[in-house]
Order: C-alpha cells, then sequence, then structure tokens
C-alpha cells in the first residue's frame, strides 16, 4: 500500500509517495496549472504510475481558496445580518493601519451593501430570543436573492454564538427555497463572540463555497476513476487535515494549507530526530516563513487575516517577512543599506540568474561570498553567472567604499538579522527561551543562512530534512485528521457552574465526534484535549490553559495557578491574587493517522564516505579573509557521519552551511543535525 | 566614528524590535479596553538626551512627544540622582506628561557604567485618574485641578523594588484603581523588557559603535525627511478652521476657537506657524505644547514621510512657531481635558492647505474629532461601578482618483479598534440596536467623501453620560477642488418620555434606564465638482443605499429611474447644466 501526498503551489505541485512496505519515499514534482488545479495534480500522482486503489491515504493542500480570496474570484454572495447590522462587514473595526498615510483605503468588503440584507429577530447576550424570528420576512429577502443571482449566501447574526437558533432556521429555510445556493452559516464555523470576525469568516467561507466544491468534486471523481477509493484527505490551516467532504462545508479552514504542511513536516521531522520543541524556519525566494511547536503541536493563532479581512478560525501561527534568496538590496534617499522586502522573484530573479535580473540579491551574495557553487545549482541544472553577481552587488559596494566580498557579507548579515528578529519576536512574544528550541530549516535558501541565525538567537541545534524541497507535501503525509472547536463562554474561573462548564466541554466534543463520524475515523484513533482562554477579570487578552476533563472543583485551582505561571512567562508579571475569567472554551480533536515507517539510510563510520567529499572552497569570512569550507555531496553522505565545520553541505534543491566550530551529524533517516556549540552562541 | 551600513542596519532593526516588545507587552497584559482596543498609547527608546530613537506606531498624535517626558524627569528629580532599576511614571500635563491628566508615563532607563545611555518610554491612556468625573474627560473644567490626580516624575520603582507609597497614591485617587493599577504593572513589565533590549544592544555592539548609530539614524532621519520636504514646492499656504468651543451646550465657555496655520515651504525645511490662533480657552478645550508639537509632527510626516518609521532626526527639517498663551500653548493652570480636539483639526488643516500644492496626496476633509464619549454608572448585575469609554467612527474625504473612506476612527487615533457590539453587550448593561453607515452624510464630490456611522445604545440600567464632538457649528467637513462638506458629529439622546434631545458637548448628563444613545460621526468631503461625477457611479451609490435618489438628483444632478435605478442620460444633462450653472451664478 501507498501514502500520498500532493501539494499545490503557486509555480508547482509537489508530490510525496511512501511505500508503506519498504518505508521507502519517492517524490514528484510538476508545473501548476492555475486555470484548473486538479489537473496538475492528477498529473503529479501519474508520474508514479502507481494503481490507485492501492492508496491507502491521500491528503491534498491546495492554493484554491486563497488563490480565490486573493484574485476575487469567488462566488456572487450575499449576506444576511440582523437589523441594524448590515454594514458591520463594511465598517469593520474602524481602525487605520496605515496611520500616516492620508489616501489609505481599507479593505473592500466582499459583498457589495445591496445584497447585505437584514431580518427582523434578536437574541440577547445570554442566548435569549428577544425577538423572533419570523418565517414570513424571510420571504421578501428570496426575492432579492434570486434576482440578483445570488450564488451563495453567508449568514451572521448577532450574538448567534450564544444561541444559533436563528442562524439554523435561516439556513433551513434556504436549503428549502434555494436548494441551488451554498448557505454558511457563521455558528458553524465558529462560537466565538466578535461580530465583525464571525462575519467575515463566513463571507469568505461562502464566498469560496461554489469554487470549492467544483474543483473537489472534479478531483474526487479524476482520482475515483483512476481507482481511488479512500476518503481524500485536505490539508487545513490548523495543521491537521479534514475529509473533502467536510471541506466543502468549510472550506475557509484550508486557507493556509501549504503552509501549515510545513509546520506539520516540522514537528514530525523533529519528533523523529528527538527534539519536541521546534522553530521551523522555511526560506524561500521572496518570503521566510517561521512557526513554533511545542510538545510536538504547531502552536496556532486564533484568527488569521487574508486581504486586510479576518477569519477566526485556529491557524498555525505562521508569521513571514519579505526575506528571501531573491530579497533585493538597496539604498533609501539618506544613504542607508536595507535588503528586501522587495524582491527578484523568479523573473527577473538575482542578477547571477541571467534573466535580466540587474540588482543585487540575497543569493547573489551567497554566490559572491563562496556560498552557493556556480557549477553545483540545482545540481547543475541551471547555469548562474558569478560575474554578474558580482557586478550587481559592486554597485552597493562603491557607494559605501567597500570591497564586493564585504558588501555580500553585509548584505547576508542584514537579512540574517531580519529573520532573527521574526524569530524572536515569535518566540518572545510567547514568552519562550530560544535556547530551549531546535530549528528547522527547509525551503531554497533556509540551510544557507539557519546556522548564522541560530547562533545569533543562540539556538542549539539546526536540523535539515532531506526532501526539503518538497516538504510541505512531506508534512501533509504525515499529518492527522483535527479538529479545533471553541465556544465563548464568560463566567469566573472560581464561580463557574462545574456542571454547565463540563456540559459545554461535552457538547463541543460530541460535535467533533460526529464530524470523525462522517470521516470515518475509529473511536480509538481520537484523541480529545480541552483548553480553557482565561485572563484576569478586567483584561481583554487571553491565555489558553490546558484541562482534563471533567474538570473538578480542586482542578480549577490547579488551572488558576497554571495561568498565573503562563501569564509571569508571556508578559513578564502576574496577579496571583486577582480573580480569573473564563473567556471560551476549546476542544481539539486528534483523529491520529497511523504513522509510516520511514527508510533508514546506508550507516556509515563518522567518517563520510570519500566519494562524499568533493574538495574545498574559498568562502569569505570578513576582514578581507577567505577560509577555505569542506564541500560535501549530501546524498552520499551516510548515517552517523560526522562533519566538522567550516564546510558546505550541497544536494540538488539547497545547501547547508556549517560554520566553522559546528559540527553535523547525519542521523539514520539523512537528516543533517548541526550543533552549534556552546561558547559560538 | 564612523559607522559601517551592515551594523548600522542590524542596530537599527534591533531598537525597532525593541520598541515593538514595549508595545506588545502592554497590549496583551493591559486591563483597560482604551490600551488594547483604542490603542491609545504609544511606545518608543529614546537617548540618553530624550531624542526619539525608534517608535512603534501607536497613537499617532502622541509621536514623537516622549522626550518631553524624559527631559522633565531630569528637571525634576535630577539625571544624578536616577539609578539602574529605576521606573519613572508620571501624568502632569504641565510636568512630563504634555497632555491631560489619564494619560500616564512609564519610563525605564538602560544604563551602561553608571551612565544613561537611553530610555524606553510608555504613554497610555487609563480609564480614570480621579478628576471632577469619571473618565478624565470633561467638557466644562476650568482649571487642570478639576481634572485628576497629578504626578510630575516619580520614582514608582526604586532600583528595582515597588515603590509602594506610589502605588498607594494612585489607588486612593483612582474609581476604578483594580484597571488602573493593572495598566500600569503592564507598563513596568513593558519598559523594563525594553530598556533591557537596548542594554542588549551595547553589550553586543560596544557603547561607541551603539552611539555612533544612533547618531546617524538621526542624521539619516533628517536626510529623510528634509528630502521629502523638497518635493513640495516652496511657497506659503495657509488654511484655518473653527473650532466650536468648550463648556457644555446649555452653558458654553470660550463659544469659538480659531485654530489659523501658516505653512511655508523653503527649500528642504517647513515652517509651521500657527500665529493668529486664539488666545487659550477658559474651558478644557487647551492642548499643552507638548501635544501640539506632536500632532505638527505627526501632520508633517503625513506630507512628507508617510511610509518611513520617524526619529527625532526628522523633524530638524520641521520648525513649529506656536504663539504663548494661545490654546495651542496654554499657561498653567490651564485646564486641558480635551487637548486632543485641536489636534483632530490639525493634521487635517495640513492638507488643506497644502492643497494646491500637492493636490494628488491630499483628500477632502474628514469628520474632523474622536467623538470620544463616556458611560458610567453601577452594573444592575455585578453591582460594580463601570467606566466605559469609546470613540466613534466617522467618513474621511474623497480622494484624487476614488471615494472617501467610511466608518474610520478620527486621525487623533491610529490602528485603534472599535468595540465589537457583542462585546459592549457582555460588558455593559445595554444593548446595541444599531451600527450602520449613514445615508447622504458623505459630502458630494466627483468623488464622493466616506459615510459616518450610526451607533445606538438602549440603557439597561440608568447611567451618566459625557460627550464633546466638535467642529459641529462653524466648520463642518470641507471639500477640496469643488467638493461638498459632509454630514457633522451630533450624538442624540431619546427620552423615555419621548423627547429627543441633540447634544455636541454635555459633561455628566443623567440618563434613565431604557433611553438611547446615538452616536452620529459625520461624513467626509468630497473630492471635486460632483457634477463630475459618472452617473454610473452614482447610481450605484443610491442601489447600495450610500446615496438617497433625492440627494442624487439635487447634488450630483443625477436623474435616476426610481424602480430601474437607471440613469436617464438626457434628463441628467439637463439637470446638470443647469445646476452648473447656478453654481456659476452663486
Amino acid at each position: 500500500m501507498y501514502r500520498l501526498s500532493t501539494d499545490v503551489g503557486g509555480t508547482f505541485t509537489d508530490g510525496v509517495l511512501l511505500d508503506e512496505k519498504t518505508g521507502k519515499i519517492r517524490l514528484s514534482k510538476v508545473s501548476s496549472t492555475p486555470h484548473n488545479p486538479a489537473i496538475g495534480t492528477i498529473e503529479c500522482i501519474e508520474k508514479w504510475n502507481v494503481p490507485l486503489r492501492d492508496a491507502s491515504f491521500l491528503s491534498h493542500g491546495t492554493t484554491v481558496v486563497i488563490n480565490a480570496l486573493i484574485e476575487g474570484k469567488g462566488a456572487k454572495t450575499a449576506l444576511i445580518t440582523t437589523q441594524g447590522f448590515r454594514d458591520v462587514l463594511e465598517i469593520g473595526r474602524s481602525n487605520r493601519t496605515e496611520m500616516y498615510d492620508a489616501l489609505y483605503a481599507k479593505p473592500r468588503p466582499l459583498v457589495p451593501r445591496r445584497l447585505r440584507l437584514e431580518v427582523r429577530e434578536r437574541i440577547d447576550a445570554e442566548g435569549r430570543v428577544v425577538e423572533p424570528l419570523r418565517e414570513e420576512d424571510l420571504d421578501s429577502l428570496i426575492d432579492v436573492l434570486v434576482r440578483e443571482k445570488v450564488e451563495s449566501v453567508a449568514v451572521c447574526l448577532l450574538n448567534a454564538y450564544a444561541n444559533p437558533e436563528h442562524e439554523t432556521a435561516i439556513g433551513e429555510f434556504l436549503g428549502r427555497r434555494l436548494p441551488g445556493v451554498t448557505v454558511s452559516l457563521s455558528h458553524l464555523i465558529t462560537r466565538r463572540y466578535y461580530e465583525f470576525e464571525r462575519t467575515s469568516t463566513a463571507t469568505q467561507n461562502a464566498y469560496v463555497m461554489p469554487v470549492v466544491r467544483l474543483y473537489l468534486n472534479q478531483l474526487e471523481d479524476d482520482l475515483r476513476k483512476r481507482g481511488f477509493t479512500q476518503i481524500l484527505q485536505i490539508m487545513q490551516s490548523n495543521g491537521g487535515v479534514m475529509a473533502a467532504s467536510v471541506a466543502r462545508d468549510m472550506p475557509i479552514a484550508m486557507v493556509e494549507s501549504g503552509p501549515a504542511g510545513g509546520a506539520i513536516g516540522a514537528a514530525q521531522l523533529a519528533k523523529f530526530a528527538g527534539f519536541a520543541n521546534v522553530i521551523s524556519y522555511d526560506m524561500g525566494g521572496t518570503t521566510a516563513k517561521t512557526s513554533i511547536i511545542t510538545g510536538g503541536l504547531p502552536e496556532t493563532a486564533e484568527q488569521y487575516v487574508v486581504e486586510g479581512r479576518p477569519i477566526l478560525l485556529p491557524v498555525v501561527d505562521l508569521r513571514e517577512i519579505g526575506a528571501g534568496g531573491g530579497s533585493i538590496a538597496w539604498i533609501d534617499e539618506a544613504g542607508a543599506m536595507h535588503v528586501g522586502p522587495q524582491s527578484a522573484g523568479a523573473v527577473p530573479g538575482p542578477a547571477c540568474y541571467l534573466r535580466g535580473g540587474t540588482e543585487p540579491t540575497v543569493t547573489d551574495a551567497n554566490l559572491q561570498l563562496g556560498i552557493l557553487d556556480p557549477d553545483y545549482f540545482l545540481g547543475g541544472e541551471m547555469k548562474i553567472s558569478k560575474v554578474h553577481a558580482h557586478d550587481a552587488i559592486k554597485k552597493v559596494a562603491d557607494h559605501f567604499d567597500l570591497s564586493v566580498d564585504e558588501a555580500a557579507l553585509g548584505i547576508v548579515k542584514i537579512v540574517n538579522t531580519n529573520m532573527s528578529g521574526l524569530l524572536q519576536s515569535m518566540t518572545v512574544k510567547r514568552g519562550y527561551d530560544p535556547r530551549e528550541f531546535a530549528m528547522v530549516a527547509f525551503g531554497g535558501a533556509g540551510p544557507i543562512h539557519a546556522a548564522a541565525i541560530a547562533k545569533d538567537l543562540h539556538i542549539p541545534t539546526v536540523i535539515v530534512p532531506p526532501y526539503s524541497g518538497v516538504f510541505s507535501a512531506w508534512g501533509m503525509l504525515m499529518a492527522d485528521l483535527r479538529h479545533d472547536l471553541g465556544q465563548t463562554y464568560i463566567a469566573p474561573l472560581r464561580s463557574a457552574d462545574i456542571g454547565e462548564l463540563n456540559g459545554t466541554f461535552a457538547s463541543l466534543e460530541e460535535k467533533i465526534r460526529e464530524v470523525f463520524r462522517k470521516e470515518n475515523i475509529d473511536k480509538k484513533q481520537i484523541t480529545m484535549s480541552y483548553q480553557l482562554d482565561l485572563r484576569y477579570i478586567g483584561q481583554e487578552h487571553t491565555l489558553a490553559v490546558g484541562a482534563t476533563c471533567p474538570v473538578t472543583e480542586t482542578a480549577k485551582r490547579g488551572l488558576a495557578a497554571a495561568f498565573d505561571e503562563m501569564h509571569l512567562r508571556v508578559y513578564g508579571h502576574n496577579a496571583p491574587e486577582e480573580e480569573k475569567e473564563i473567556v471560551s472554551l476549546k476542544v481539539i480533536g486528534i483523529g491520529s493517522v497511523n504513522k509510516p515507517v520511514l527508510e533508514k539510510i546506508q550507516t556509515g563510520s563518522k567518517t563520510p564516505p570519500a566519494d562524499a567529499r568533493m574538495g574545498e572552497r574559498p568562502v569569505y569570512v570578513g576582514s578581507g579573509r577567505h577560509q577555505p569550507f569542506t564541500i560535501y555531496r549530501r546524498e552520499r553522505l551516510l548515517a552517523q557521519n560526522v562533519i566538522d565545520g567550516p564546510a558546505l553541505i550541497e544536494e540538488v534543491t539547497a545547501t547547508t552551511t556549517v560554520e566553522p566550530k559546528q559540527v553535523c551529524r547525519v542521523d539514520d533517516y539523512g537528516t543533517l543535525i548541526v550543533s552549534i556549540h556552546e561558547e559560538e552562541r | 566614528m564612523k559607522i559601517d551600513p551592515v551594523t548600522l542596519e542590524v542596530i537599527r532593526n534591533r531598537l525597532i524590535a525593541a520598541s515593538r516588545d514595549i508595545r506588545r507587552t502592554v497590549e496583551h497584559a493591559a486591563y483597560s479596553p482604551i490600551l488594547y482596543e483604542v490603542v491609545d498609547f504609544s511606545c518608543g527608546i529614546l537617548d540618553g538626551d530624550a531624542n526619539l530613537i525608534a517608535e512603534t506606531p501607536g497613537l499617532p498624535i502622541f509621536l514623537a512627544n516622549l522626550g518631553y517626558a524624559v527631559q522633565s524627569t531630569y528637571e525634576t528629580i535630577g539625571r544624578a540622582n536616577l539609578r539602574p532599576g529605576d521606573v519613572i511614571l508620571c501624568n502632569d500635563p504641565y510636568n512630563g506628561g504634555g497632555t491631560h491628566c489619564p494619560d500616564l508615563v512609564a519610563l525605564c532607563p538602560a544604563f551602561h557604567d553608571g551612565e544613561i545611555l537611553g530610555w524606553a518610554a510608555f504613554r497610555g491612556h487609563t480609564v480614570d485618574m480621579g478628576g471632577i468625573y469619571p473618565g478624565g474627560w470633561y467638557s466644562d473644567t476650568v482649571e487642570v485641578f478639576q481634572e485628576g490626580f497629578r504626578l510630575p516624575p516619580v520614582k514608582l520603582l526604586i532600583e528595582g523594588k515597588n515603590n509602594d507609597d506610589v502605588f498607594r497614591l494612585i489607588r486612593a485617587n483612582t474609581r476604578v484603581p483594580d484597571a488602573v493599577l493593572g495598566d500600569v504593572r503592564a507598563m513596568v513589565a513593558a519598559v523594563r523588557k525594553g530598556s533591557q533590549r537596548f542594554s542588549e544592544v551595547i553589550d553586543r555592539f560596544g557603547v561607541k559603535t551603539t552611539m555612533a548609530a544612533l547618531a546617524e539614524m538621526l542624521a539619516q532621519g533628517e536626510r529623510l525627511a528634509r528630502a521629502a520636504v523638497r518635493r513640495i514646492p516652496n511657497g506659503v499656504y495657509t488654511a484655518d478652521a473653527i473650532l466650536d468651543g468648550d463648556g457644555n451646550d446649555d452653558a458654553p465657555l470660550d463659544e469659538k476657537l480659531v485654530l489659523k496655520l501658516t505653512i511655508t515651504v523653503n527649500d528642504d525645511e517647513m515652517i509651521a506657524d500657527y500665529t493668529g490662533t486664539g488666545p487659550q480657552s477658559r474651558g478644557p478645550m487647551n492642548t499643552p505644547e507638548p501635544s501640539t508639537i506632536s500632532a505638527t509632527r505627526y501632520a508633517f510626516k503625513i506630507v512628507t514621510t508617510p511610509h518611513l518609521p520617524s526619529n527625532e532626526g526628522f523633524f530638524r527639517a520641521l520648525r513649529i512657531v506656536i504663539p504663548d498663551g494661545s490654546f495651542l500653548k496654554p499657561k498653567f493652570p490651564a485646564a486641558c481635558a480635551m487637548w486632543p480636539t485641536p489636534s483632530s483639526t490639525i493634521p487635517d488643516l495640513f492638507l488643506k492647505a497644502l492643497a494646491p500644492a500637492i493636490p494628488d496626496q491630499v483628500r477632502g476633509g474628514y469628520f474632523g474629532d474622536s467623538m470620544a464619549n463616556f458611560l458610567y454608572g453601577t452594573d444592575p448585575k455585578t453591582k460594580k461601578y463601570y467606566v466605559c469609554a469609546e470613540a466613534d467612527a466617522g467618513g474621511y474625504g474623497g480622494k484624487p482618483n476614488e471615494d472617501g473612506e467610511s466608518a474610520l476612527f478620527s486621525m487623533t487615533l491610529g490602528d485603534t479598534y472599535n468595540v465589537p457590539a457583542e462585546v459592549a453587550e457582555i460588558r455593559y448593561p445595554w444593548r446595541v440596536d444599531r451600527f450602520e453607515l449613514i445615508q447622504d452624510s458623505g459630502g458630494a464630490g466627483k468623488f464622493r467623501g466616506g459615510l459616518g456611522v450610526r451607533r445606538e445604545y438602549r440603557l439597561g440600567s440608568d447611567a451618566g453620560m459625557t460627550v464633546t464632538a466638535d467642529r459641529v457649528l462653524y466648520t463642518p467637513p470641507w471639500g477640496v477642488f469643488g467638493g461638498q462638506p459632509g454630514k457633522t458629529n451630533i450624538t442624540v439622546v431619546r427620552r423615555n418620555d419621548g423627547r429627543e434631545e441633540r447634544w455636541r458637548k454635555i459633561s455628566n448628563l443623567p440618563l434613565a434606564k431604557g433611553e438611547v444613545v446615538s452616536f452620529q460621526g459625520g461624513g467626509g468631503g468630497g473630492y471635486g465638482n460632483p457634477l463630475d461625477r459618472d452617473p454610473a457611479l452614482v447610481a450605484a451609490d443610491v442601489a447600495n443605499g450610500y446615496v438617497s435618489l433625492e440627494a442624487a438628483r439635487s447634488d450630483y444632478g443625477v436623474v435616476l429611474d426610481p424602480d430601474t435605478l437607471a440613469v436617464d442620460r438626457t434628463a441628467t444633462t439637463t439637470l446638470r447644466k443647469k445646476l452648473g450653472k447656478a453654481g456659476d451664478k452663486r
């Protein structure tokens, strides 16, 4: 049997196939087919030429949702709201993210005002019906929806998080009267308060629903025609997968599926290598992305923003900055040097690509320094020019009266600082000490810079996975099913009614189990975890504290203490004497999928085999000095090999830097584990 | 010492990150919505001589006014009397604060070898620091002594240990001690973190290199600002506005406050001169000098370098002239609770003055006020006293190429978030009846002004209210290049007996359970002649309800079929001709 995953990206569709019997992995890469991404996906799978009836698991990540949102190519959507609140979507939070810009423009609502329809009804904050919903009021809405040829409808009523009965009634009514129109009810996506964010979420969900359904129908058809009998699993932003049947109703949950795959891959890889706490660091051509994994799970954020529009769903907490191989070094009007966020992208690309780019980029700098080998870029498949890199960097060098080498080193130092700033803010924000983390580096440029950044942040270990070029797809192969449900539940912790609290947990849990049943997940595979969002009474922001269910009166005291401790860790102070308040209850259901056994690589001795050693290359290290770095070919290394820095380990899609005094070990699976010495850190 | 460009950039990024850390700490650990939602704060890193080095955007009218607090600390406590681990707190508008009593400033010095090399600073609005009514924001005070408890710079922490006396003084002088002290704790944690980050930079790069980097950052800021000023044509540009004045509607103090601005652009320097601005008010609409400087710096940044992080160096290209004893430079003990109100108009006045010089970079006027409002009372459910301080949104002016934005907070506020109805209904004893755009509130123009917002609360218990809307009587949100003004701000109270009251400014107005308060932020002014607006856009506006059928006709000269909303081209051409002639005669 086989496990497969495919990850549709902007340029390429990546695939990873694992033979469950041998643990052998095969890769596949084809050009993406943006007009119909299902075609590229099928092509990617067909390259392996294996019968799909032998596939036991197929996970799929796709940009179809994010593209529809960014390009504005969703369905014609209407929104139904409580009377007096149709403008919530347009008013938003009234903030100005660019406060010094006189011509600032806020994100435009996805639904024009004439298609935002109000109904008479009202539920109060306690969930009591204050004004009943009347079906005759709904009749008049139908005319508008039909006349305007609306394809999809979002429904978000005030306080529906506390009592969804009116939303449900409208959903049933629309289902009856307009069976061809897709409907998204806000409470089915999230039971959290904050009406703008919930409305925005439901609206975006409705907006992409018809597009996604069409896409999944075709993909499932194509797969079935080729003998596939299992459930198609779709990668979600929260780092888990869901069945395609569930994704049809919750497409907004897959908005960040690609990057989430990378985070899951980092978590899984670290587990194989024996690390629980990891910073994932993915640096490509234009951006660097990072996320944090603790206890084997990526940390999630409660909301995500696409094109300025919030999505109130847990998402792997990814931070991104414009720092990639293509990032351009430039000089501002005042004569200060900067790198990025502008990028030369793939076209024209870095100057050394010979595609017409003339601006100096990070890749040019790495080539100039000797980190990259002009004759072994993409395994020698692509010709890059050291002369062009040199000439581009010279512009910056001359301005500052620096040598070209020194300017190149400066470009790399600046981009490294930008990235360590990003990583630091991720850890500091959560009160973590980077010294207690390992860093998993991937993406085309990640492994080059990882060692220097780790040194800067006192991170002791850098892990470079095999298959780092298709790492998100590899991660998707390892993903479990995951469903998050939260409910706003405001009560003082001390006096909260235990019965009611456990009842709410139980009902959330039951809803998740219902989804798992739909996905054919065996009870034994399911684990549930429970969290309470707590704060000091009077505060707004919360911290999530884990709990065991059912919660007891004694356990409450433990929760309070855990919250105090976490507050101290994250914010540097706490107030144990103050009363705490529960804001929401959350249940995370994991449907674990059997983890494949990976094939081990051949074991060697401490000394790498002679044919892996490709000689030496001088690398510029500053102060006018070059130092010889030993060059290794990664695919020829054996398990247990140890490489002392300075060294460069080259593979087709990446180069790993091992700086002087650092030591790199090859583990059983071919993963590179670089140790940064204490005195160095 | 000359610093190399790479080290400079590395240090710059670290200091910007340090000021971001200050913000993040406060935002998440704060108790008051005014800090975590309204973002009524500012934070930054300063050098030992009180120059702002790096700042994280918070409230834009707080821009670059943290230096004043550091200078006041030196003058009051003495530079030699400060020790590592000290944390300073102050709020006195005339000594260290520079704004009004509810704004607290926390400062933490970074020492190296016994010398102060830098500061981490935070200024934030607390819900209540005492004063005549709750909230610290009044329309009718006449002396600063009525406005709250004042702290000159004092040591809140002495060498790392809490100075309990000061904590007790604060606790005794605020109506909501838990919230205020919760915020103070968050502020202390934040500036200590910022100061530590600054010290880490010094440890890493050494004193000499760090100091050279700071000096070069300021020099670069100056160069950037001067280059930007040079892009504005030389000339003298003026604009003025008449503010409504203070006091209560039924008992006004000063009835008209004339705000006059003359901008001189002279190659790479800009002079902002407020000569001609009226004398200080008897009431609280006085902006202490440090805050007038901030508002002017904010305006300067908008018209020169809106997308660059700023530091003290930028403002070396700006000279500010403020007449002594005017309401922009009042004398102690003038009341100053409403200092932000004049500041709400200052930056917009810059855009109005410079419109002829940089027509592609300006827009019509905005609604011109923060629409600050305060509701307070005892929650019948919890039996606890609450103070709800909020702002309301309104419209911004039409732009050179598109309509103005609807429903944004005042220019004085920045990345400020409103309180969602669902949050308000949990937190306070009222129900939100509506939260919507106001039809026809945007000024007509080739590009229409954005719409104002109506937010209505139905009270579940008796409460007190203070509202202080300005720019209603004399200078509504102006249009530019032929655009029409937007609708003005107002608060409407619907009494239980059916009476309707309209308030601009009133302090401590009693309201009864069941009554409805409707806060209505005005609209933005139009850009360009409304008769030049594409009739299809007018038709779309009517379909969307932004503009009424009648206004389409009277303001835009566009005739629509009332059923299909199709444009009647012939009737429109005729009507527009007629309106155009009438306009010429006028």
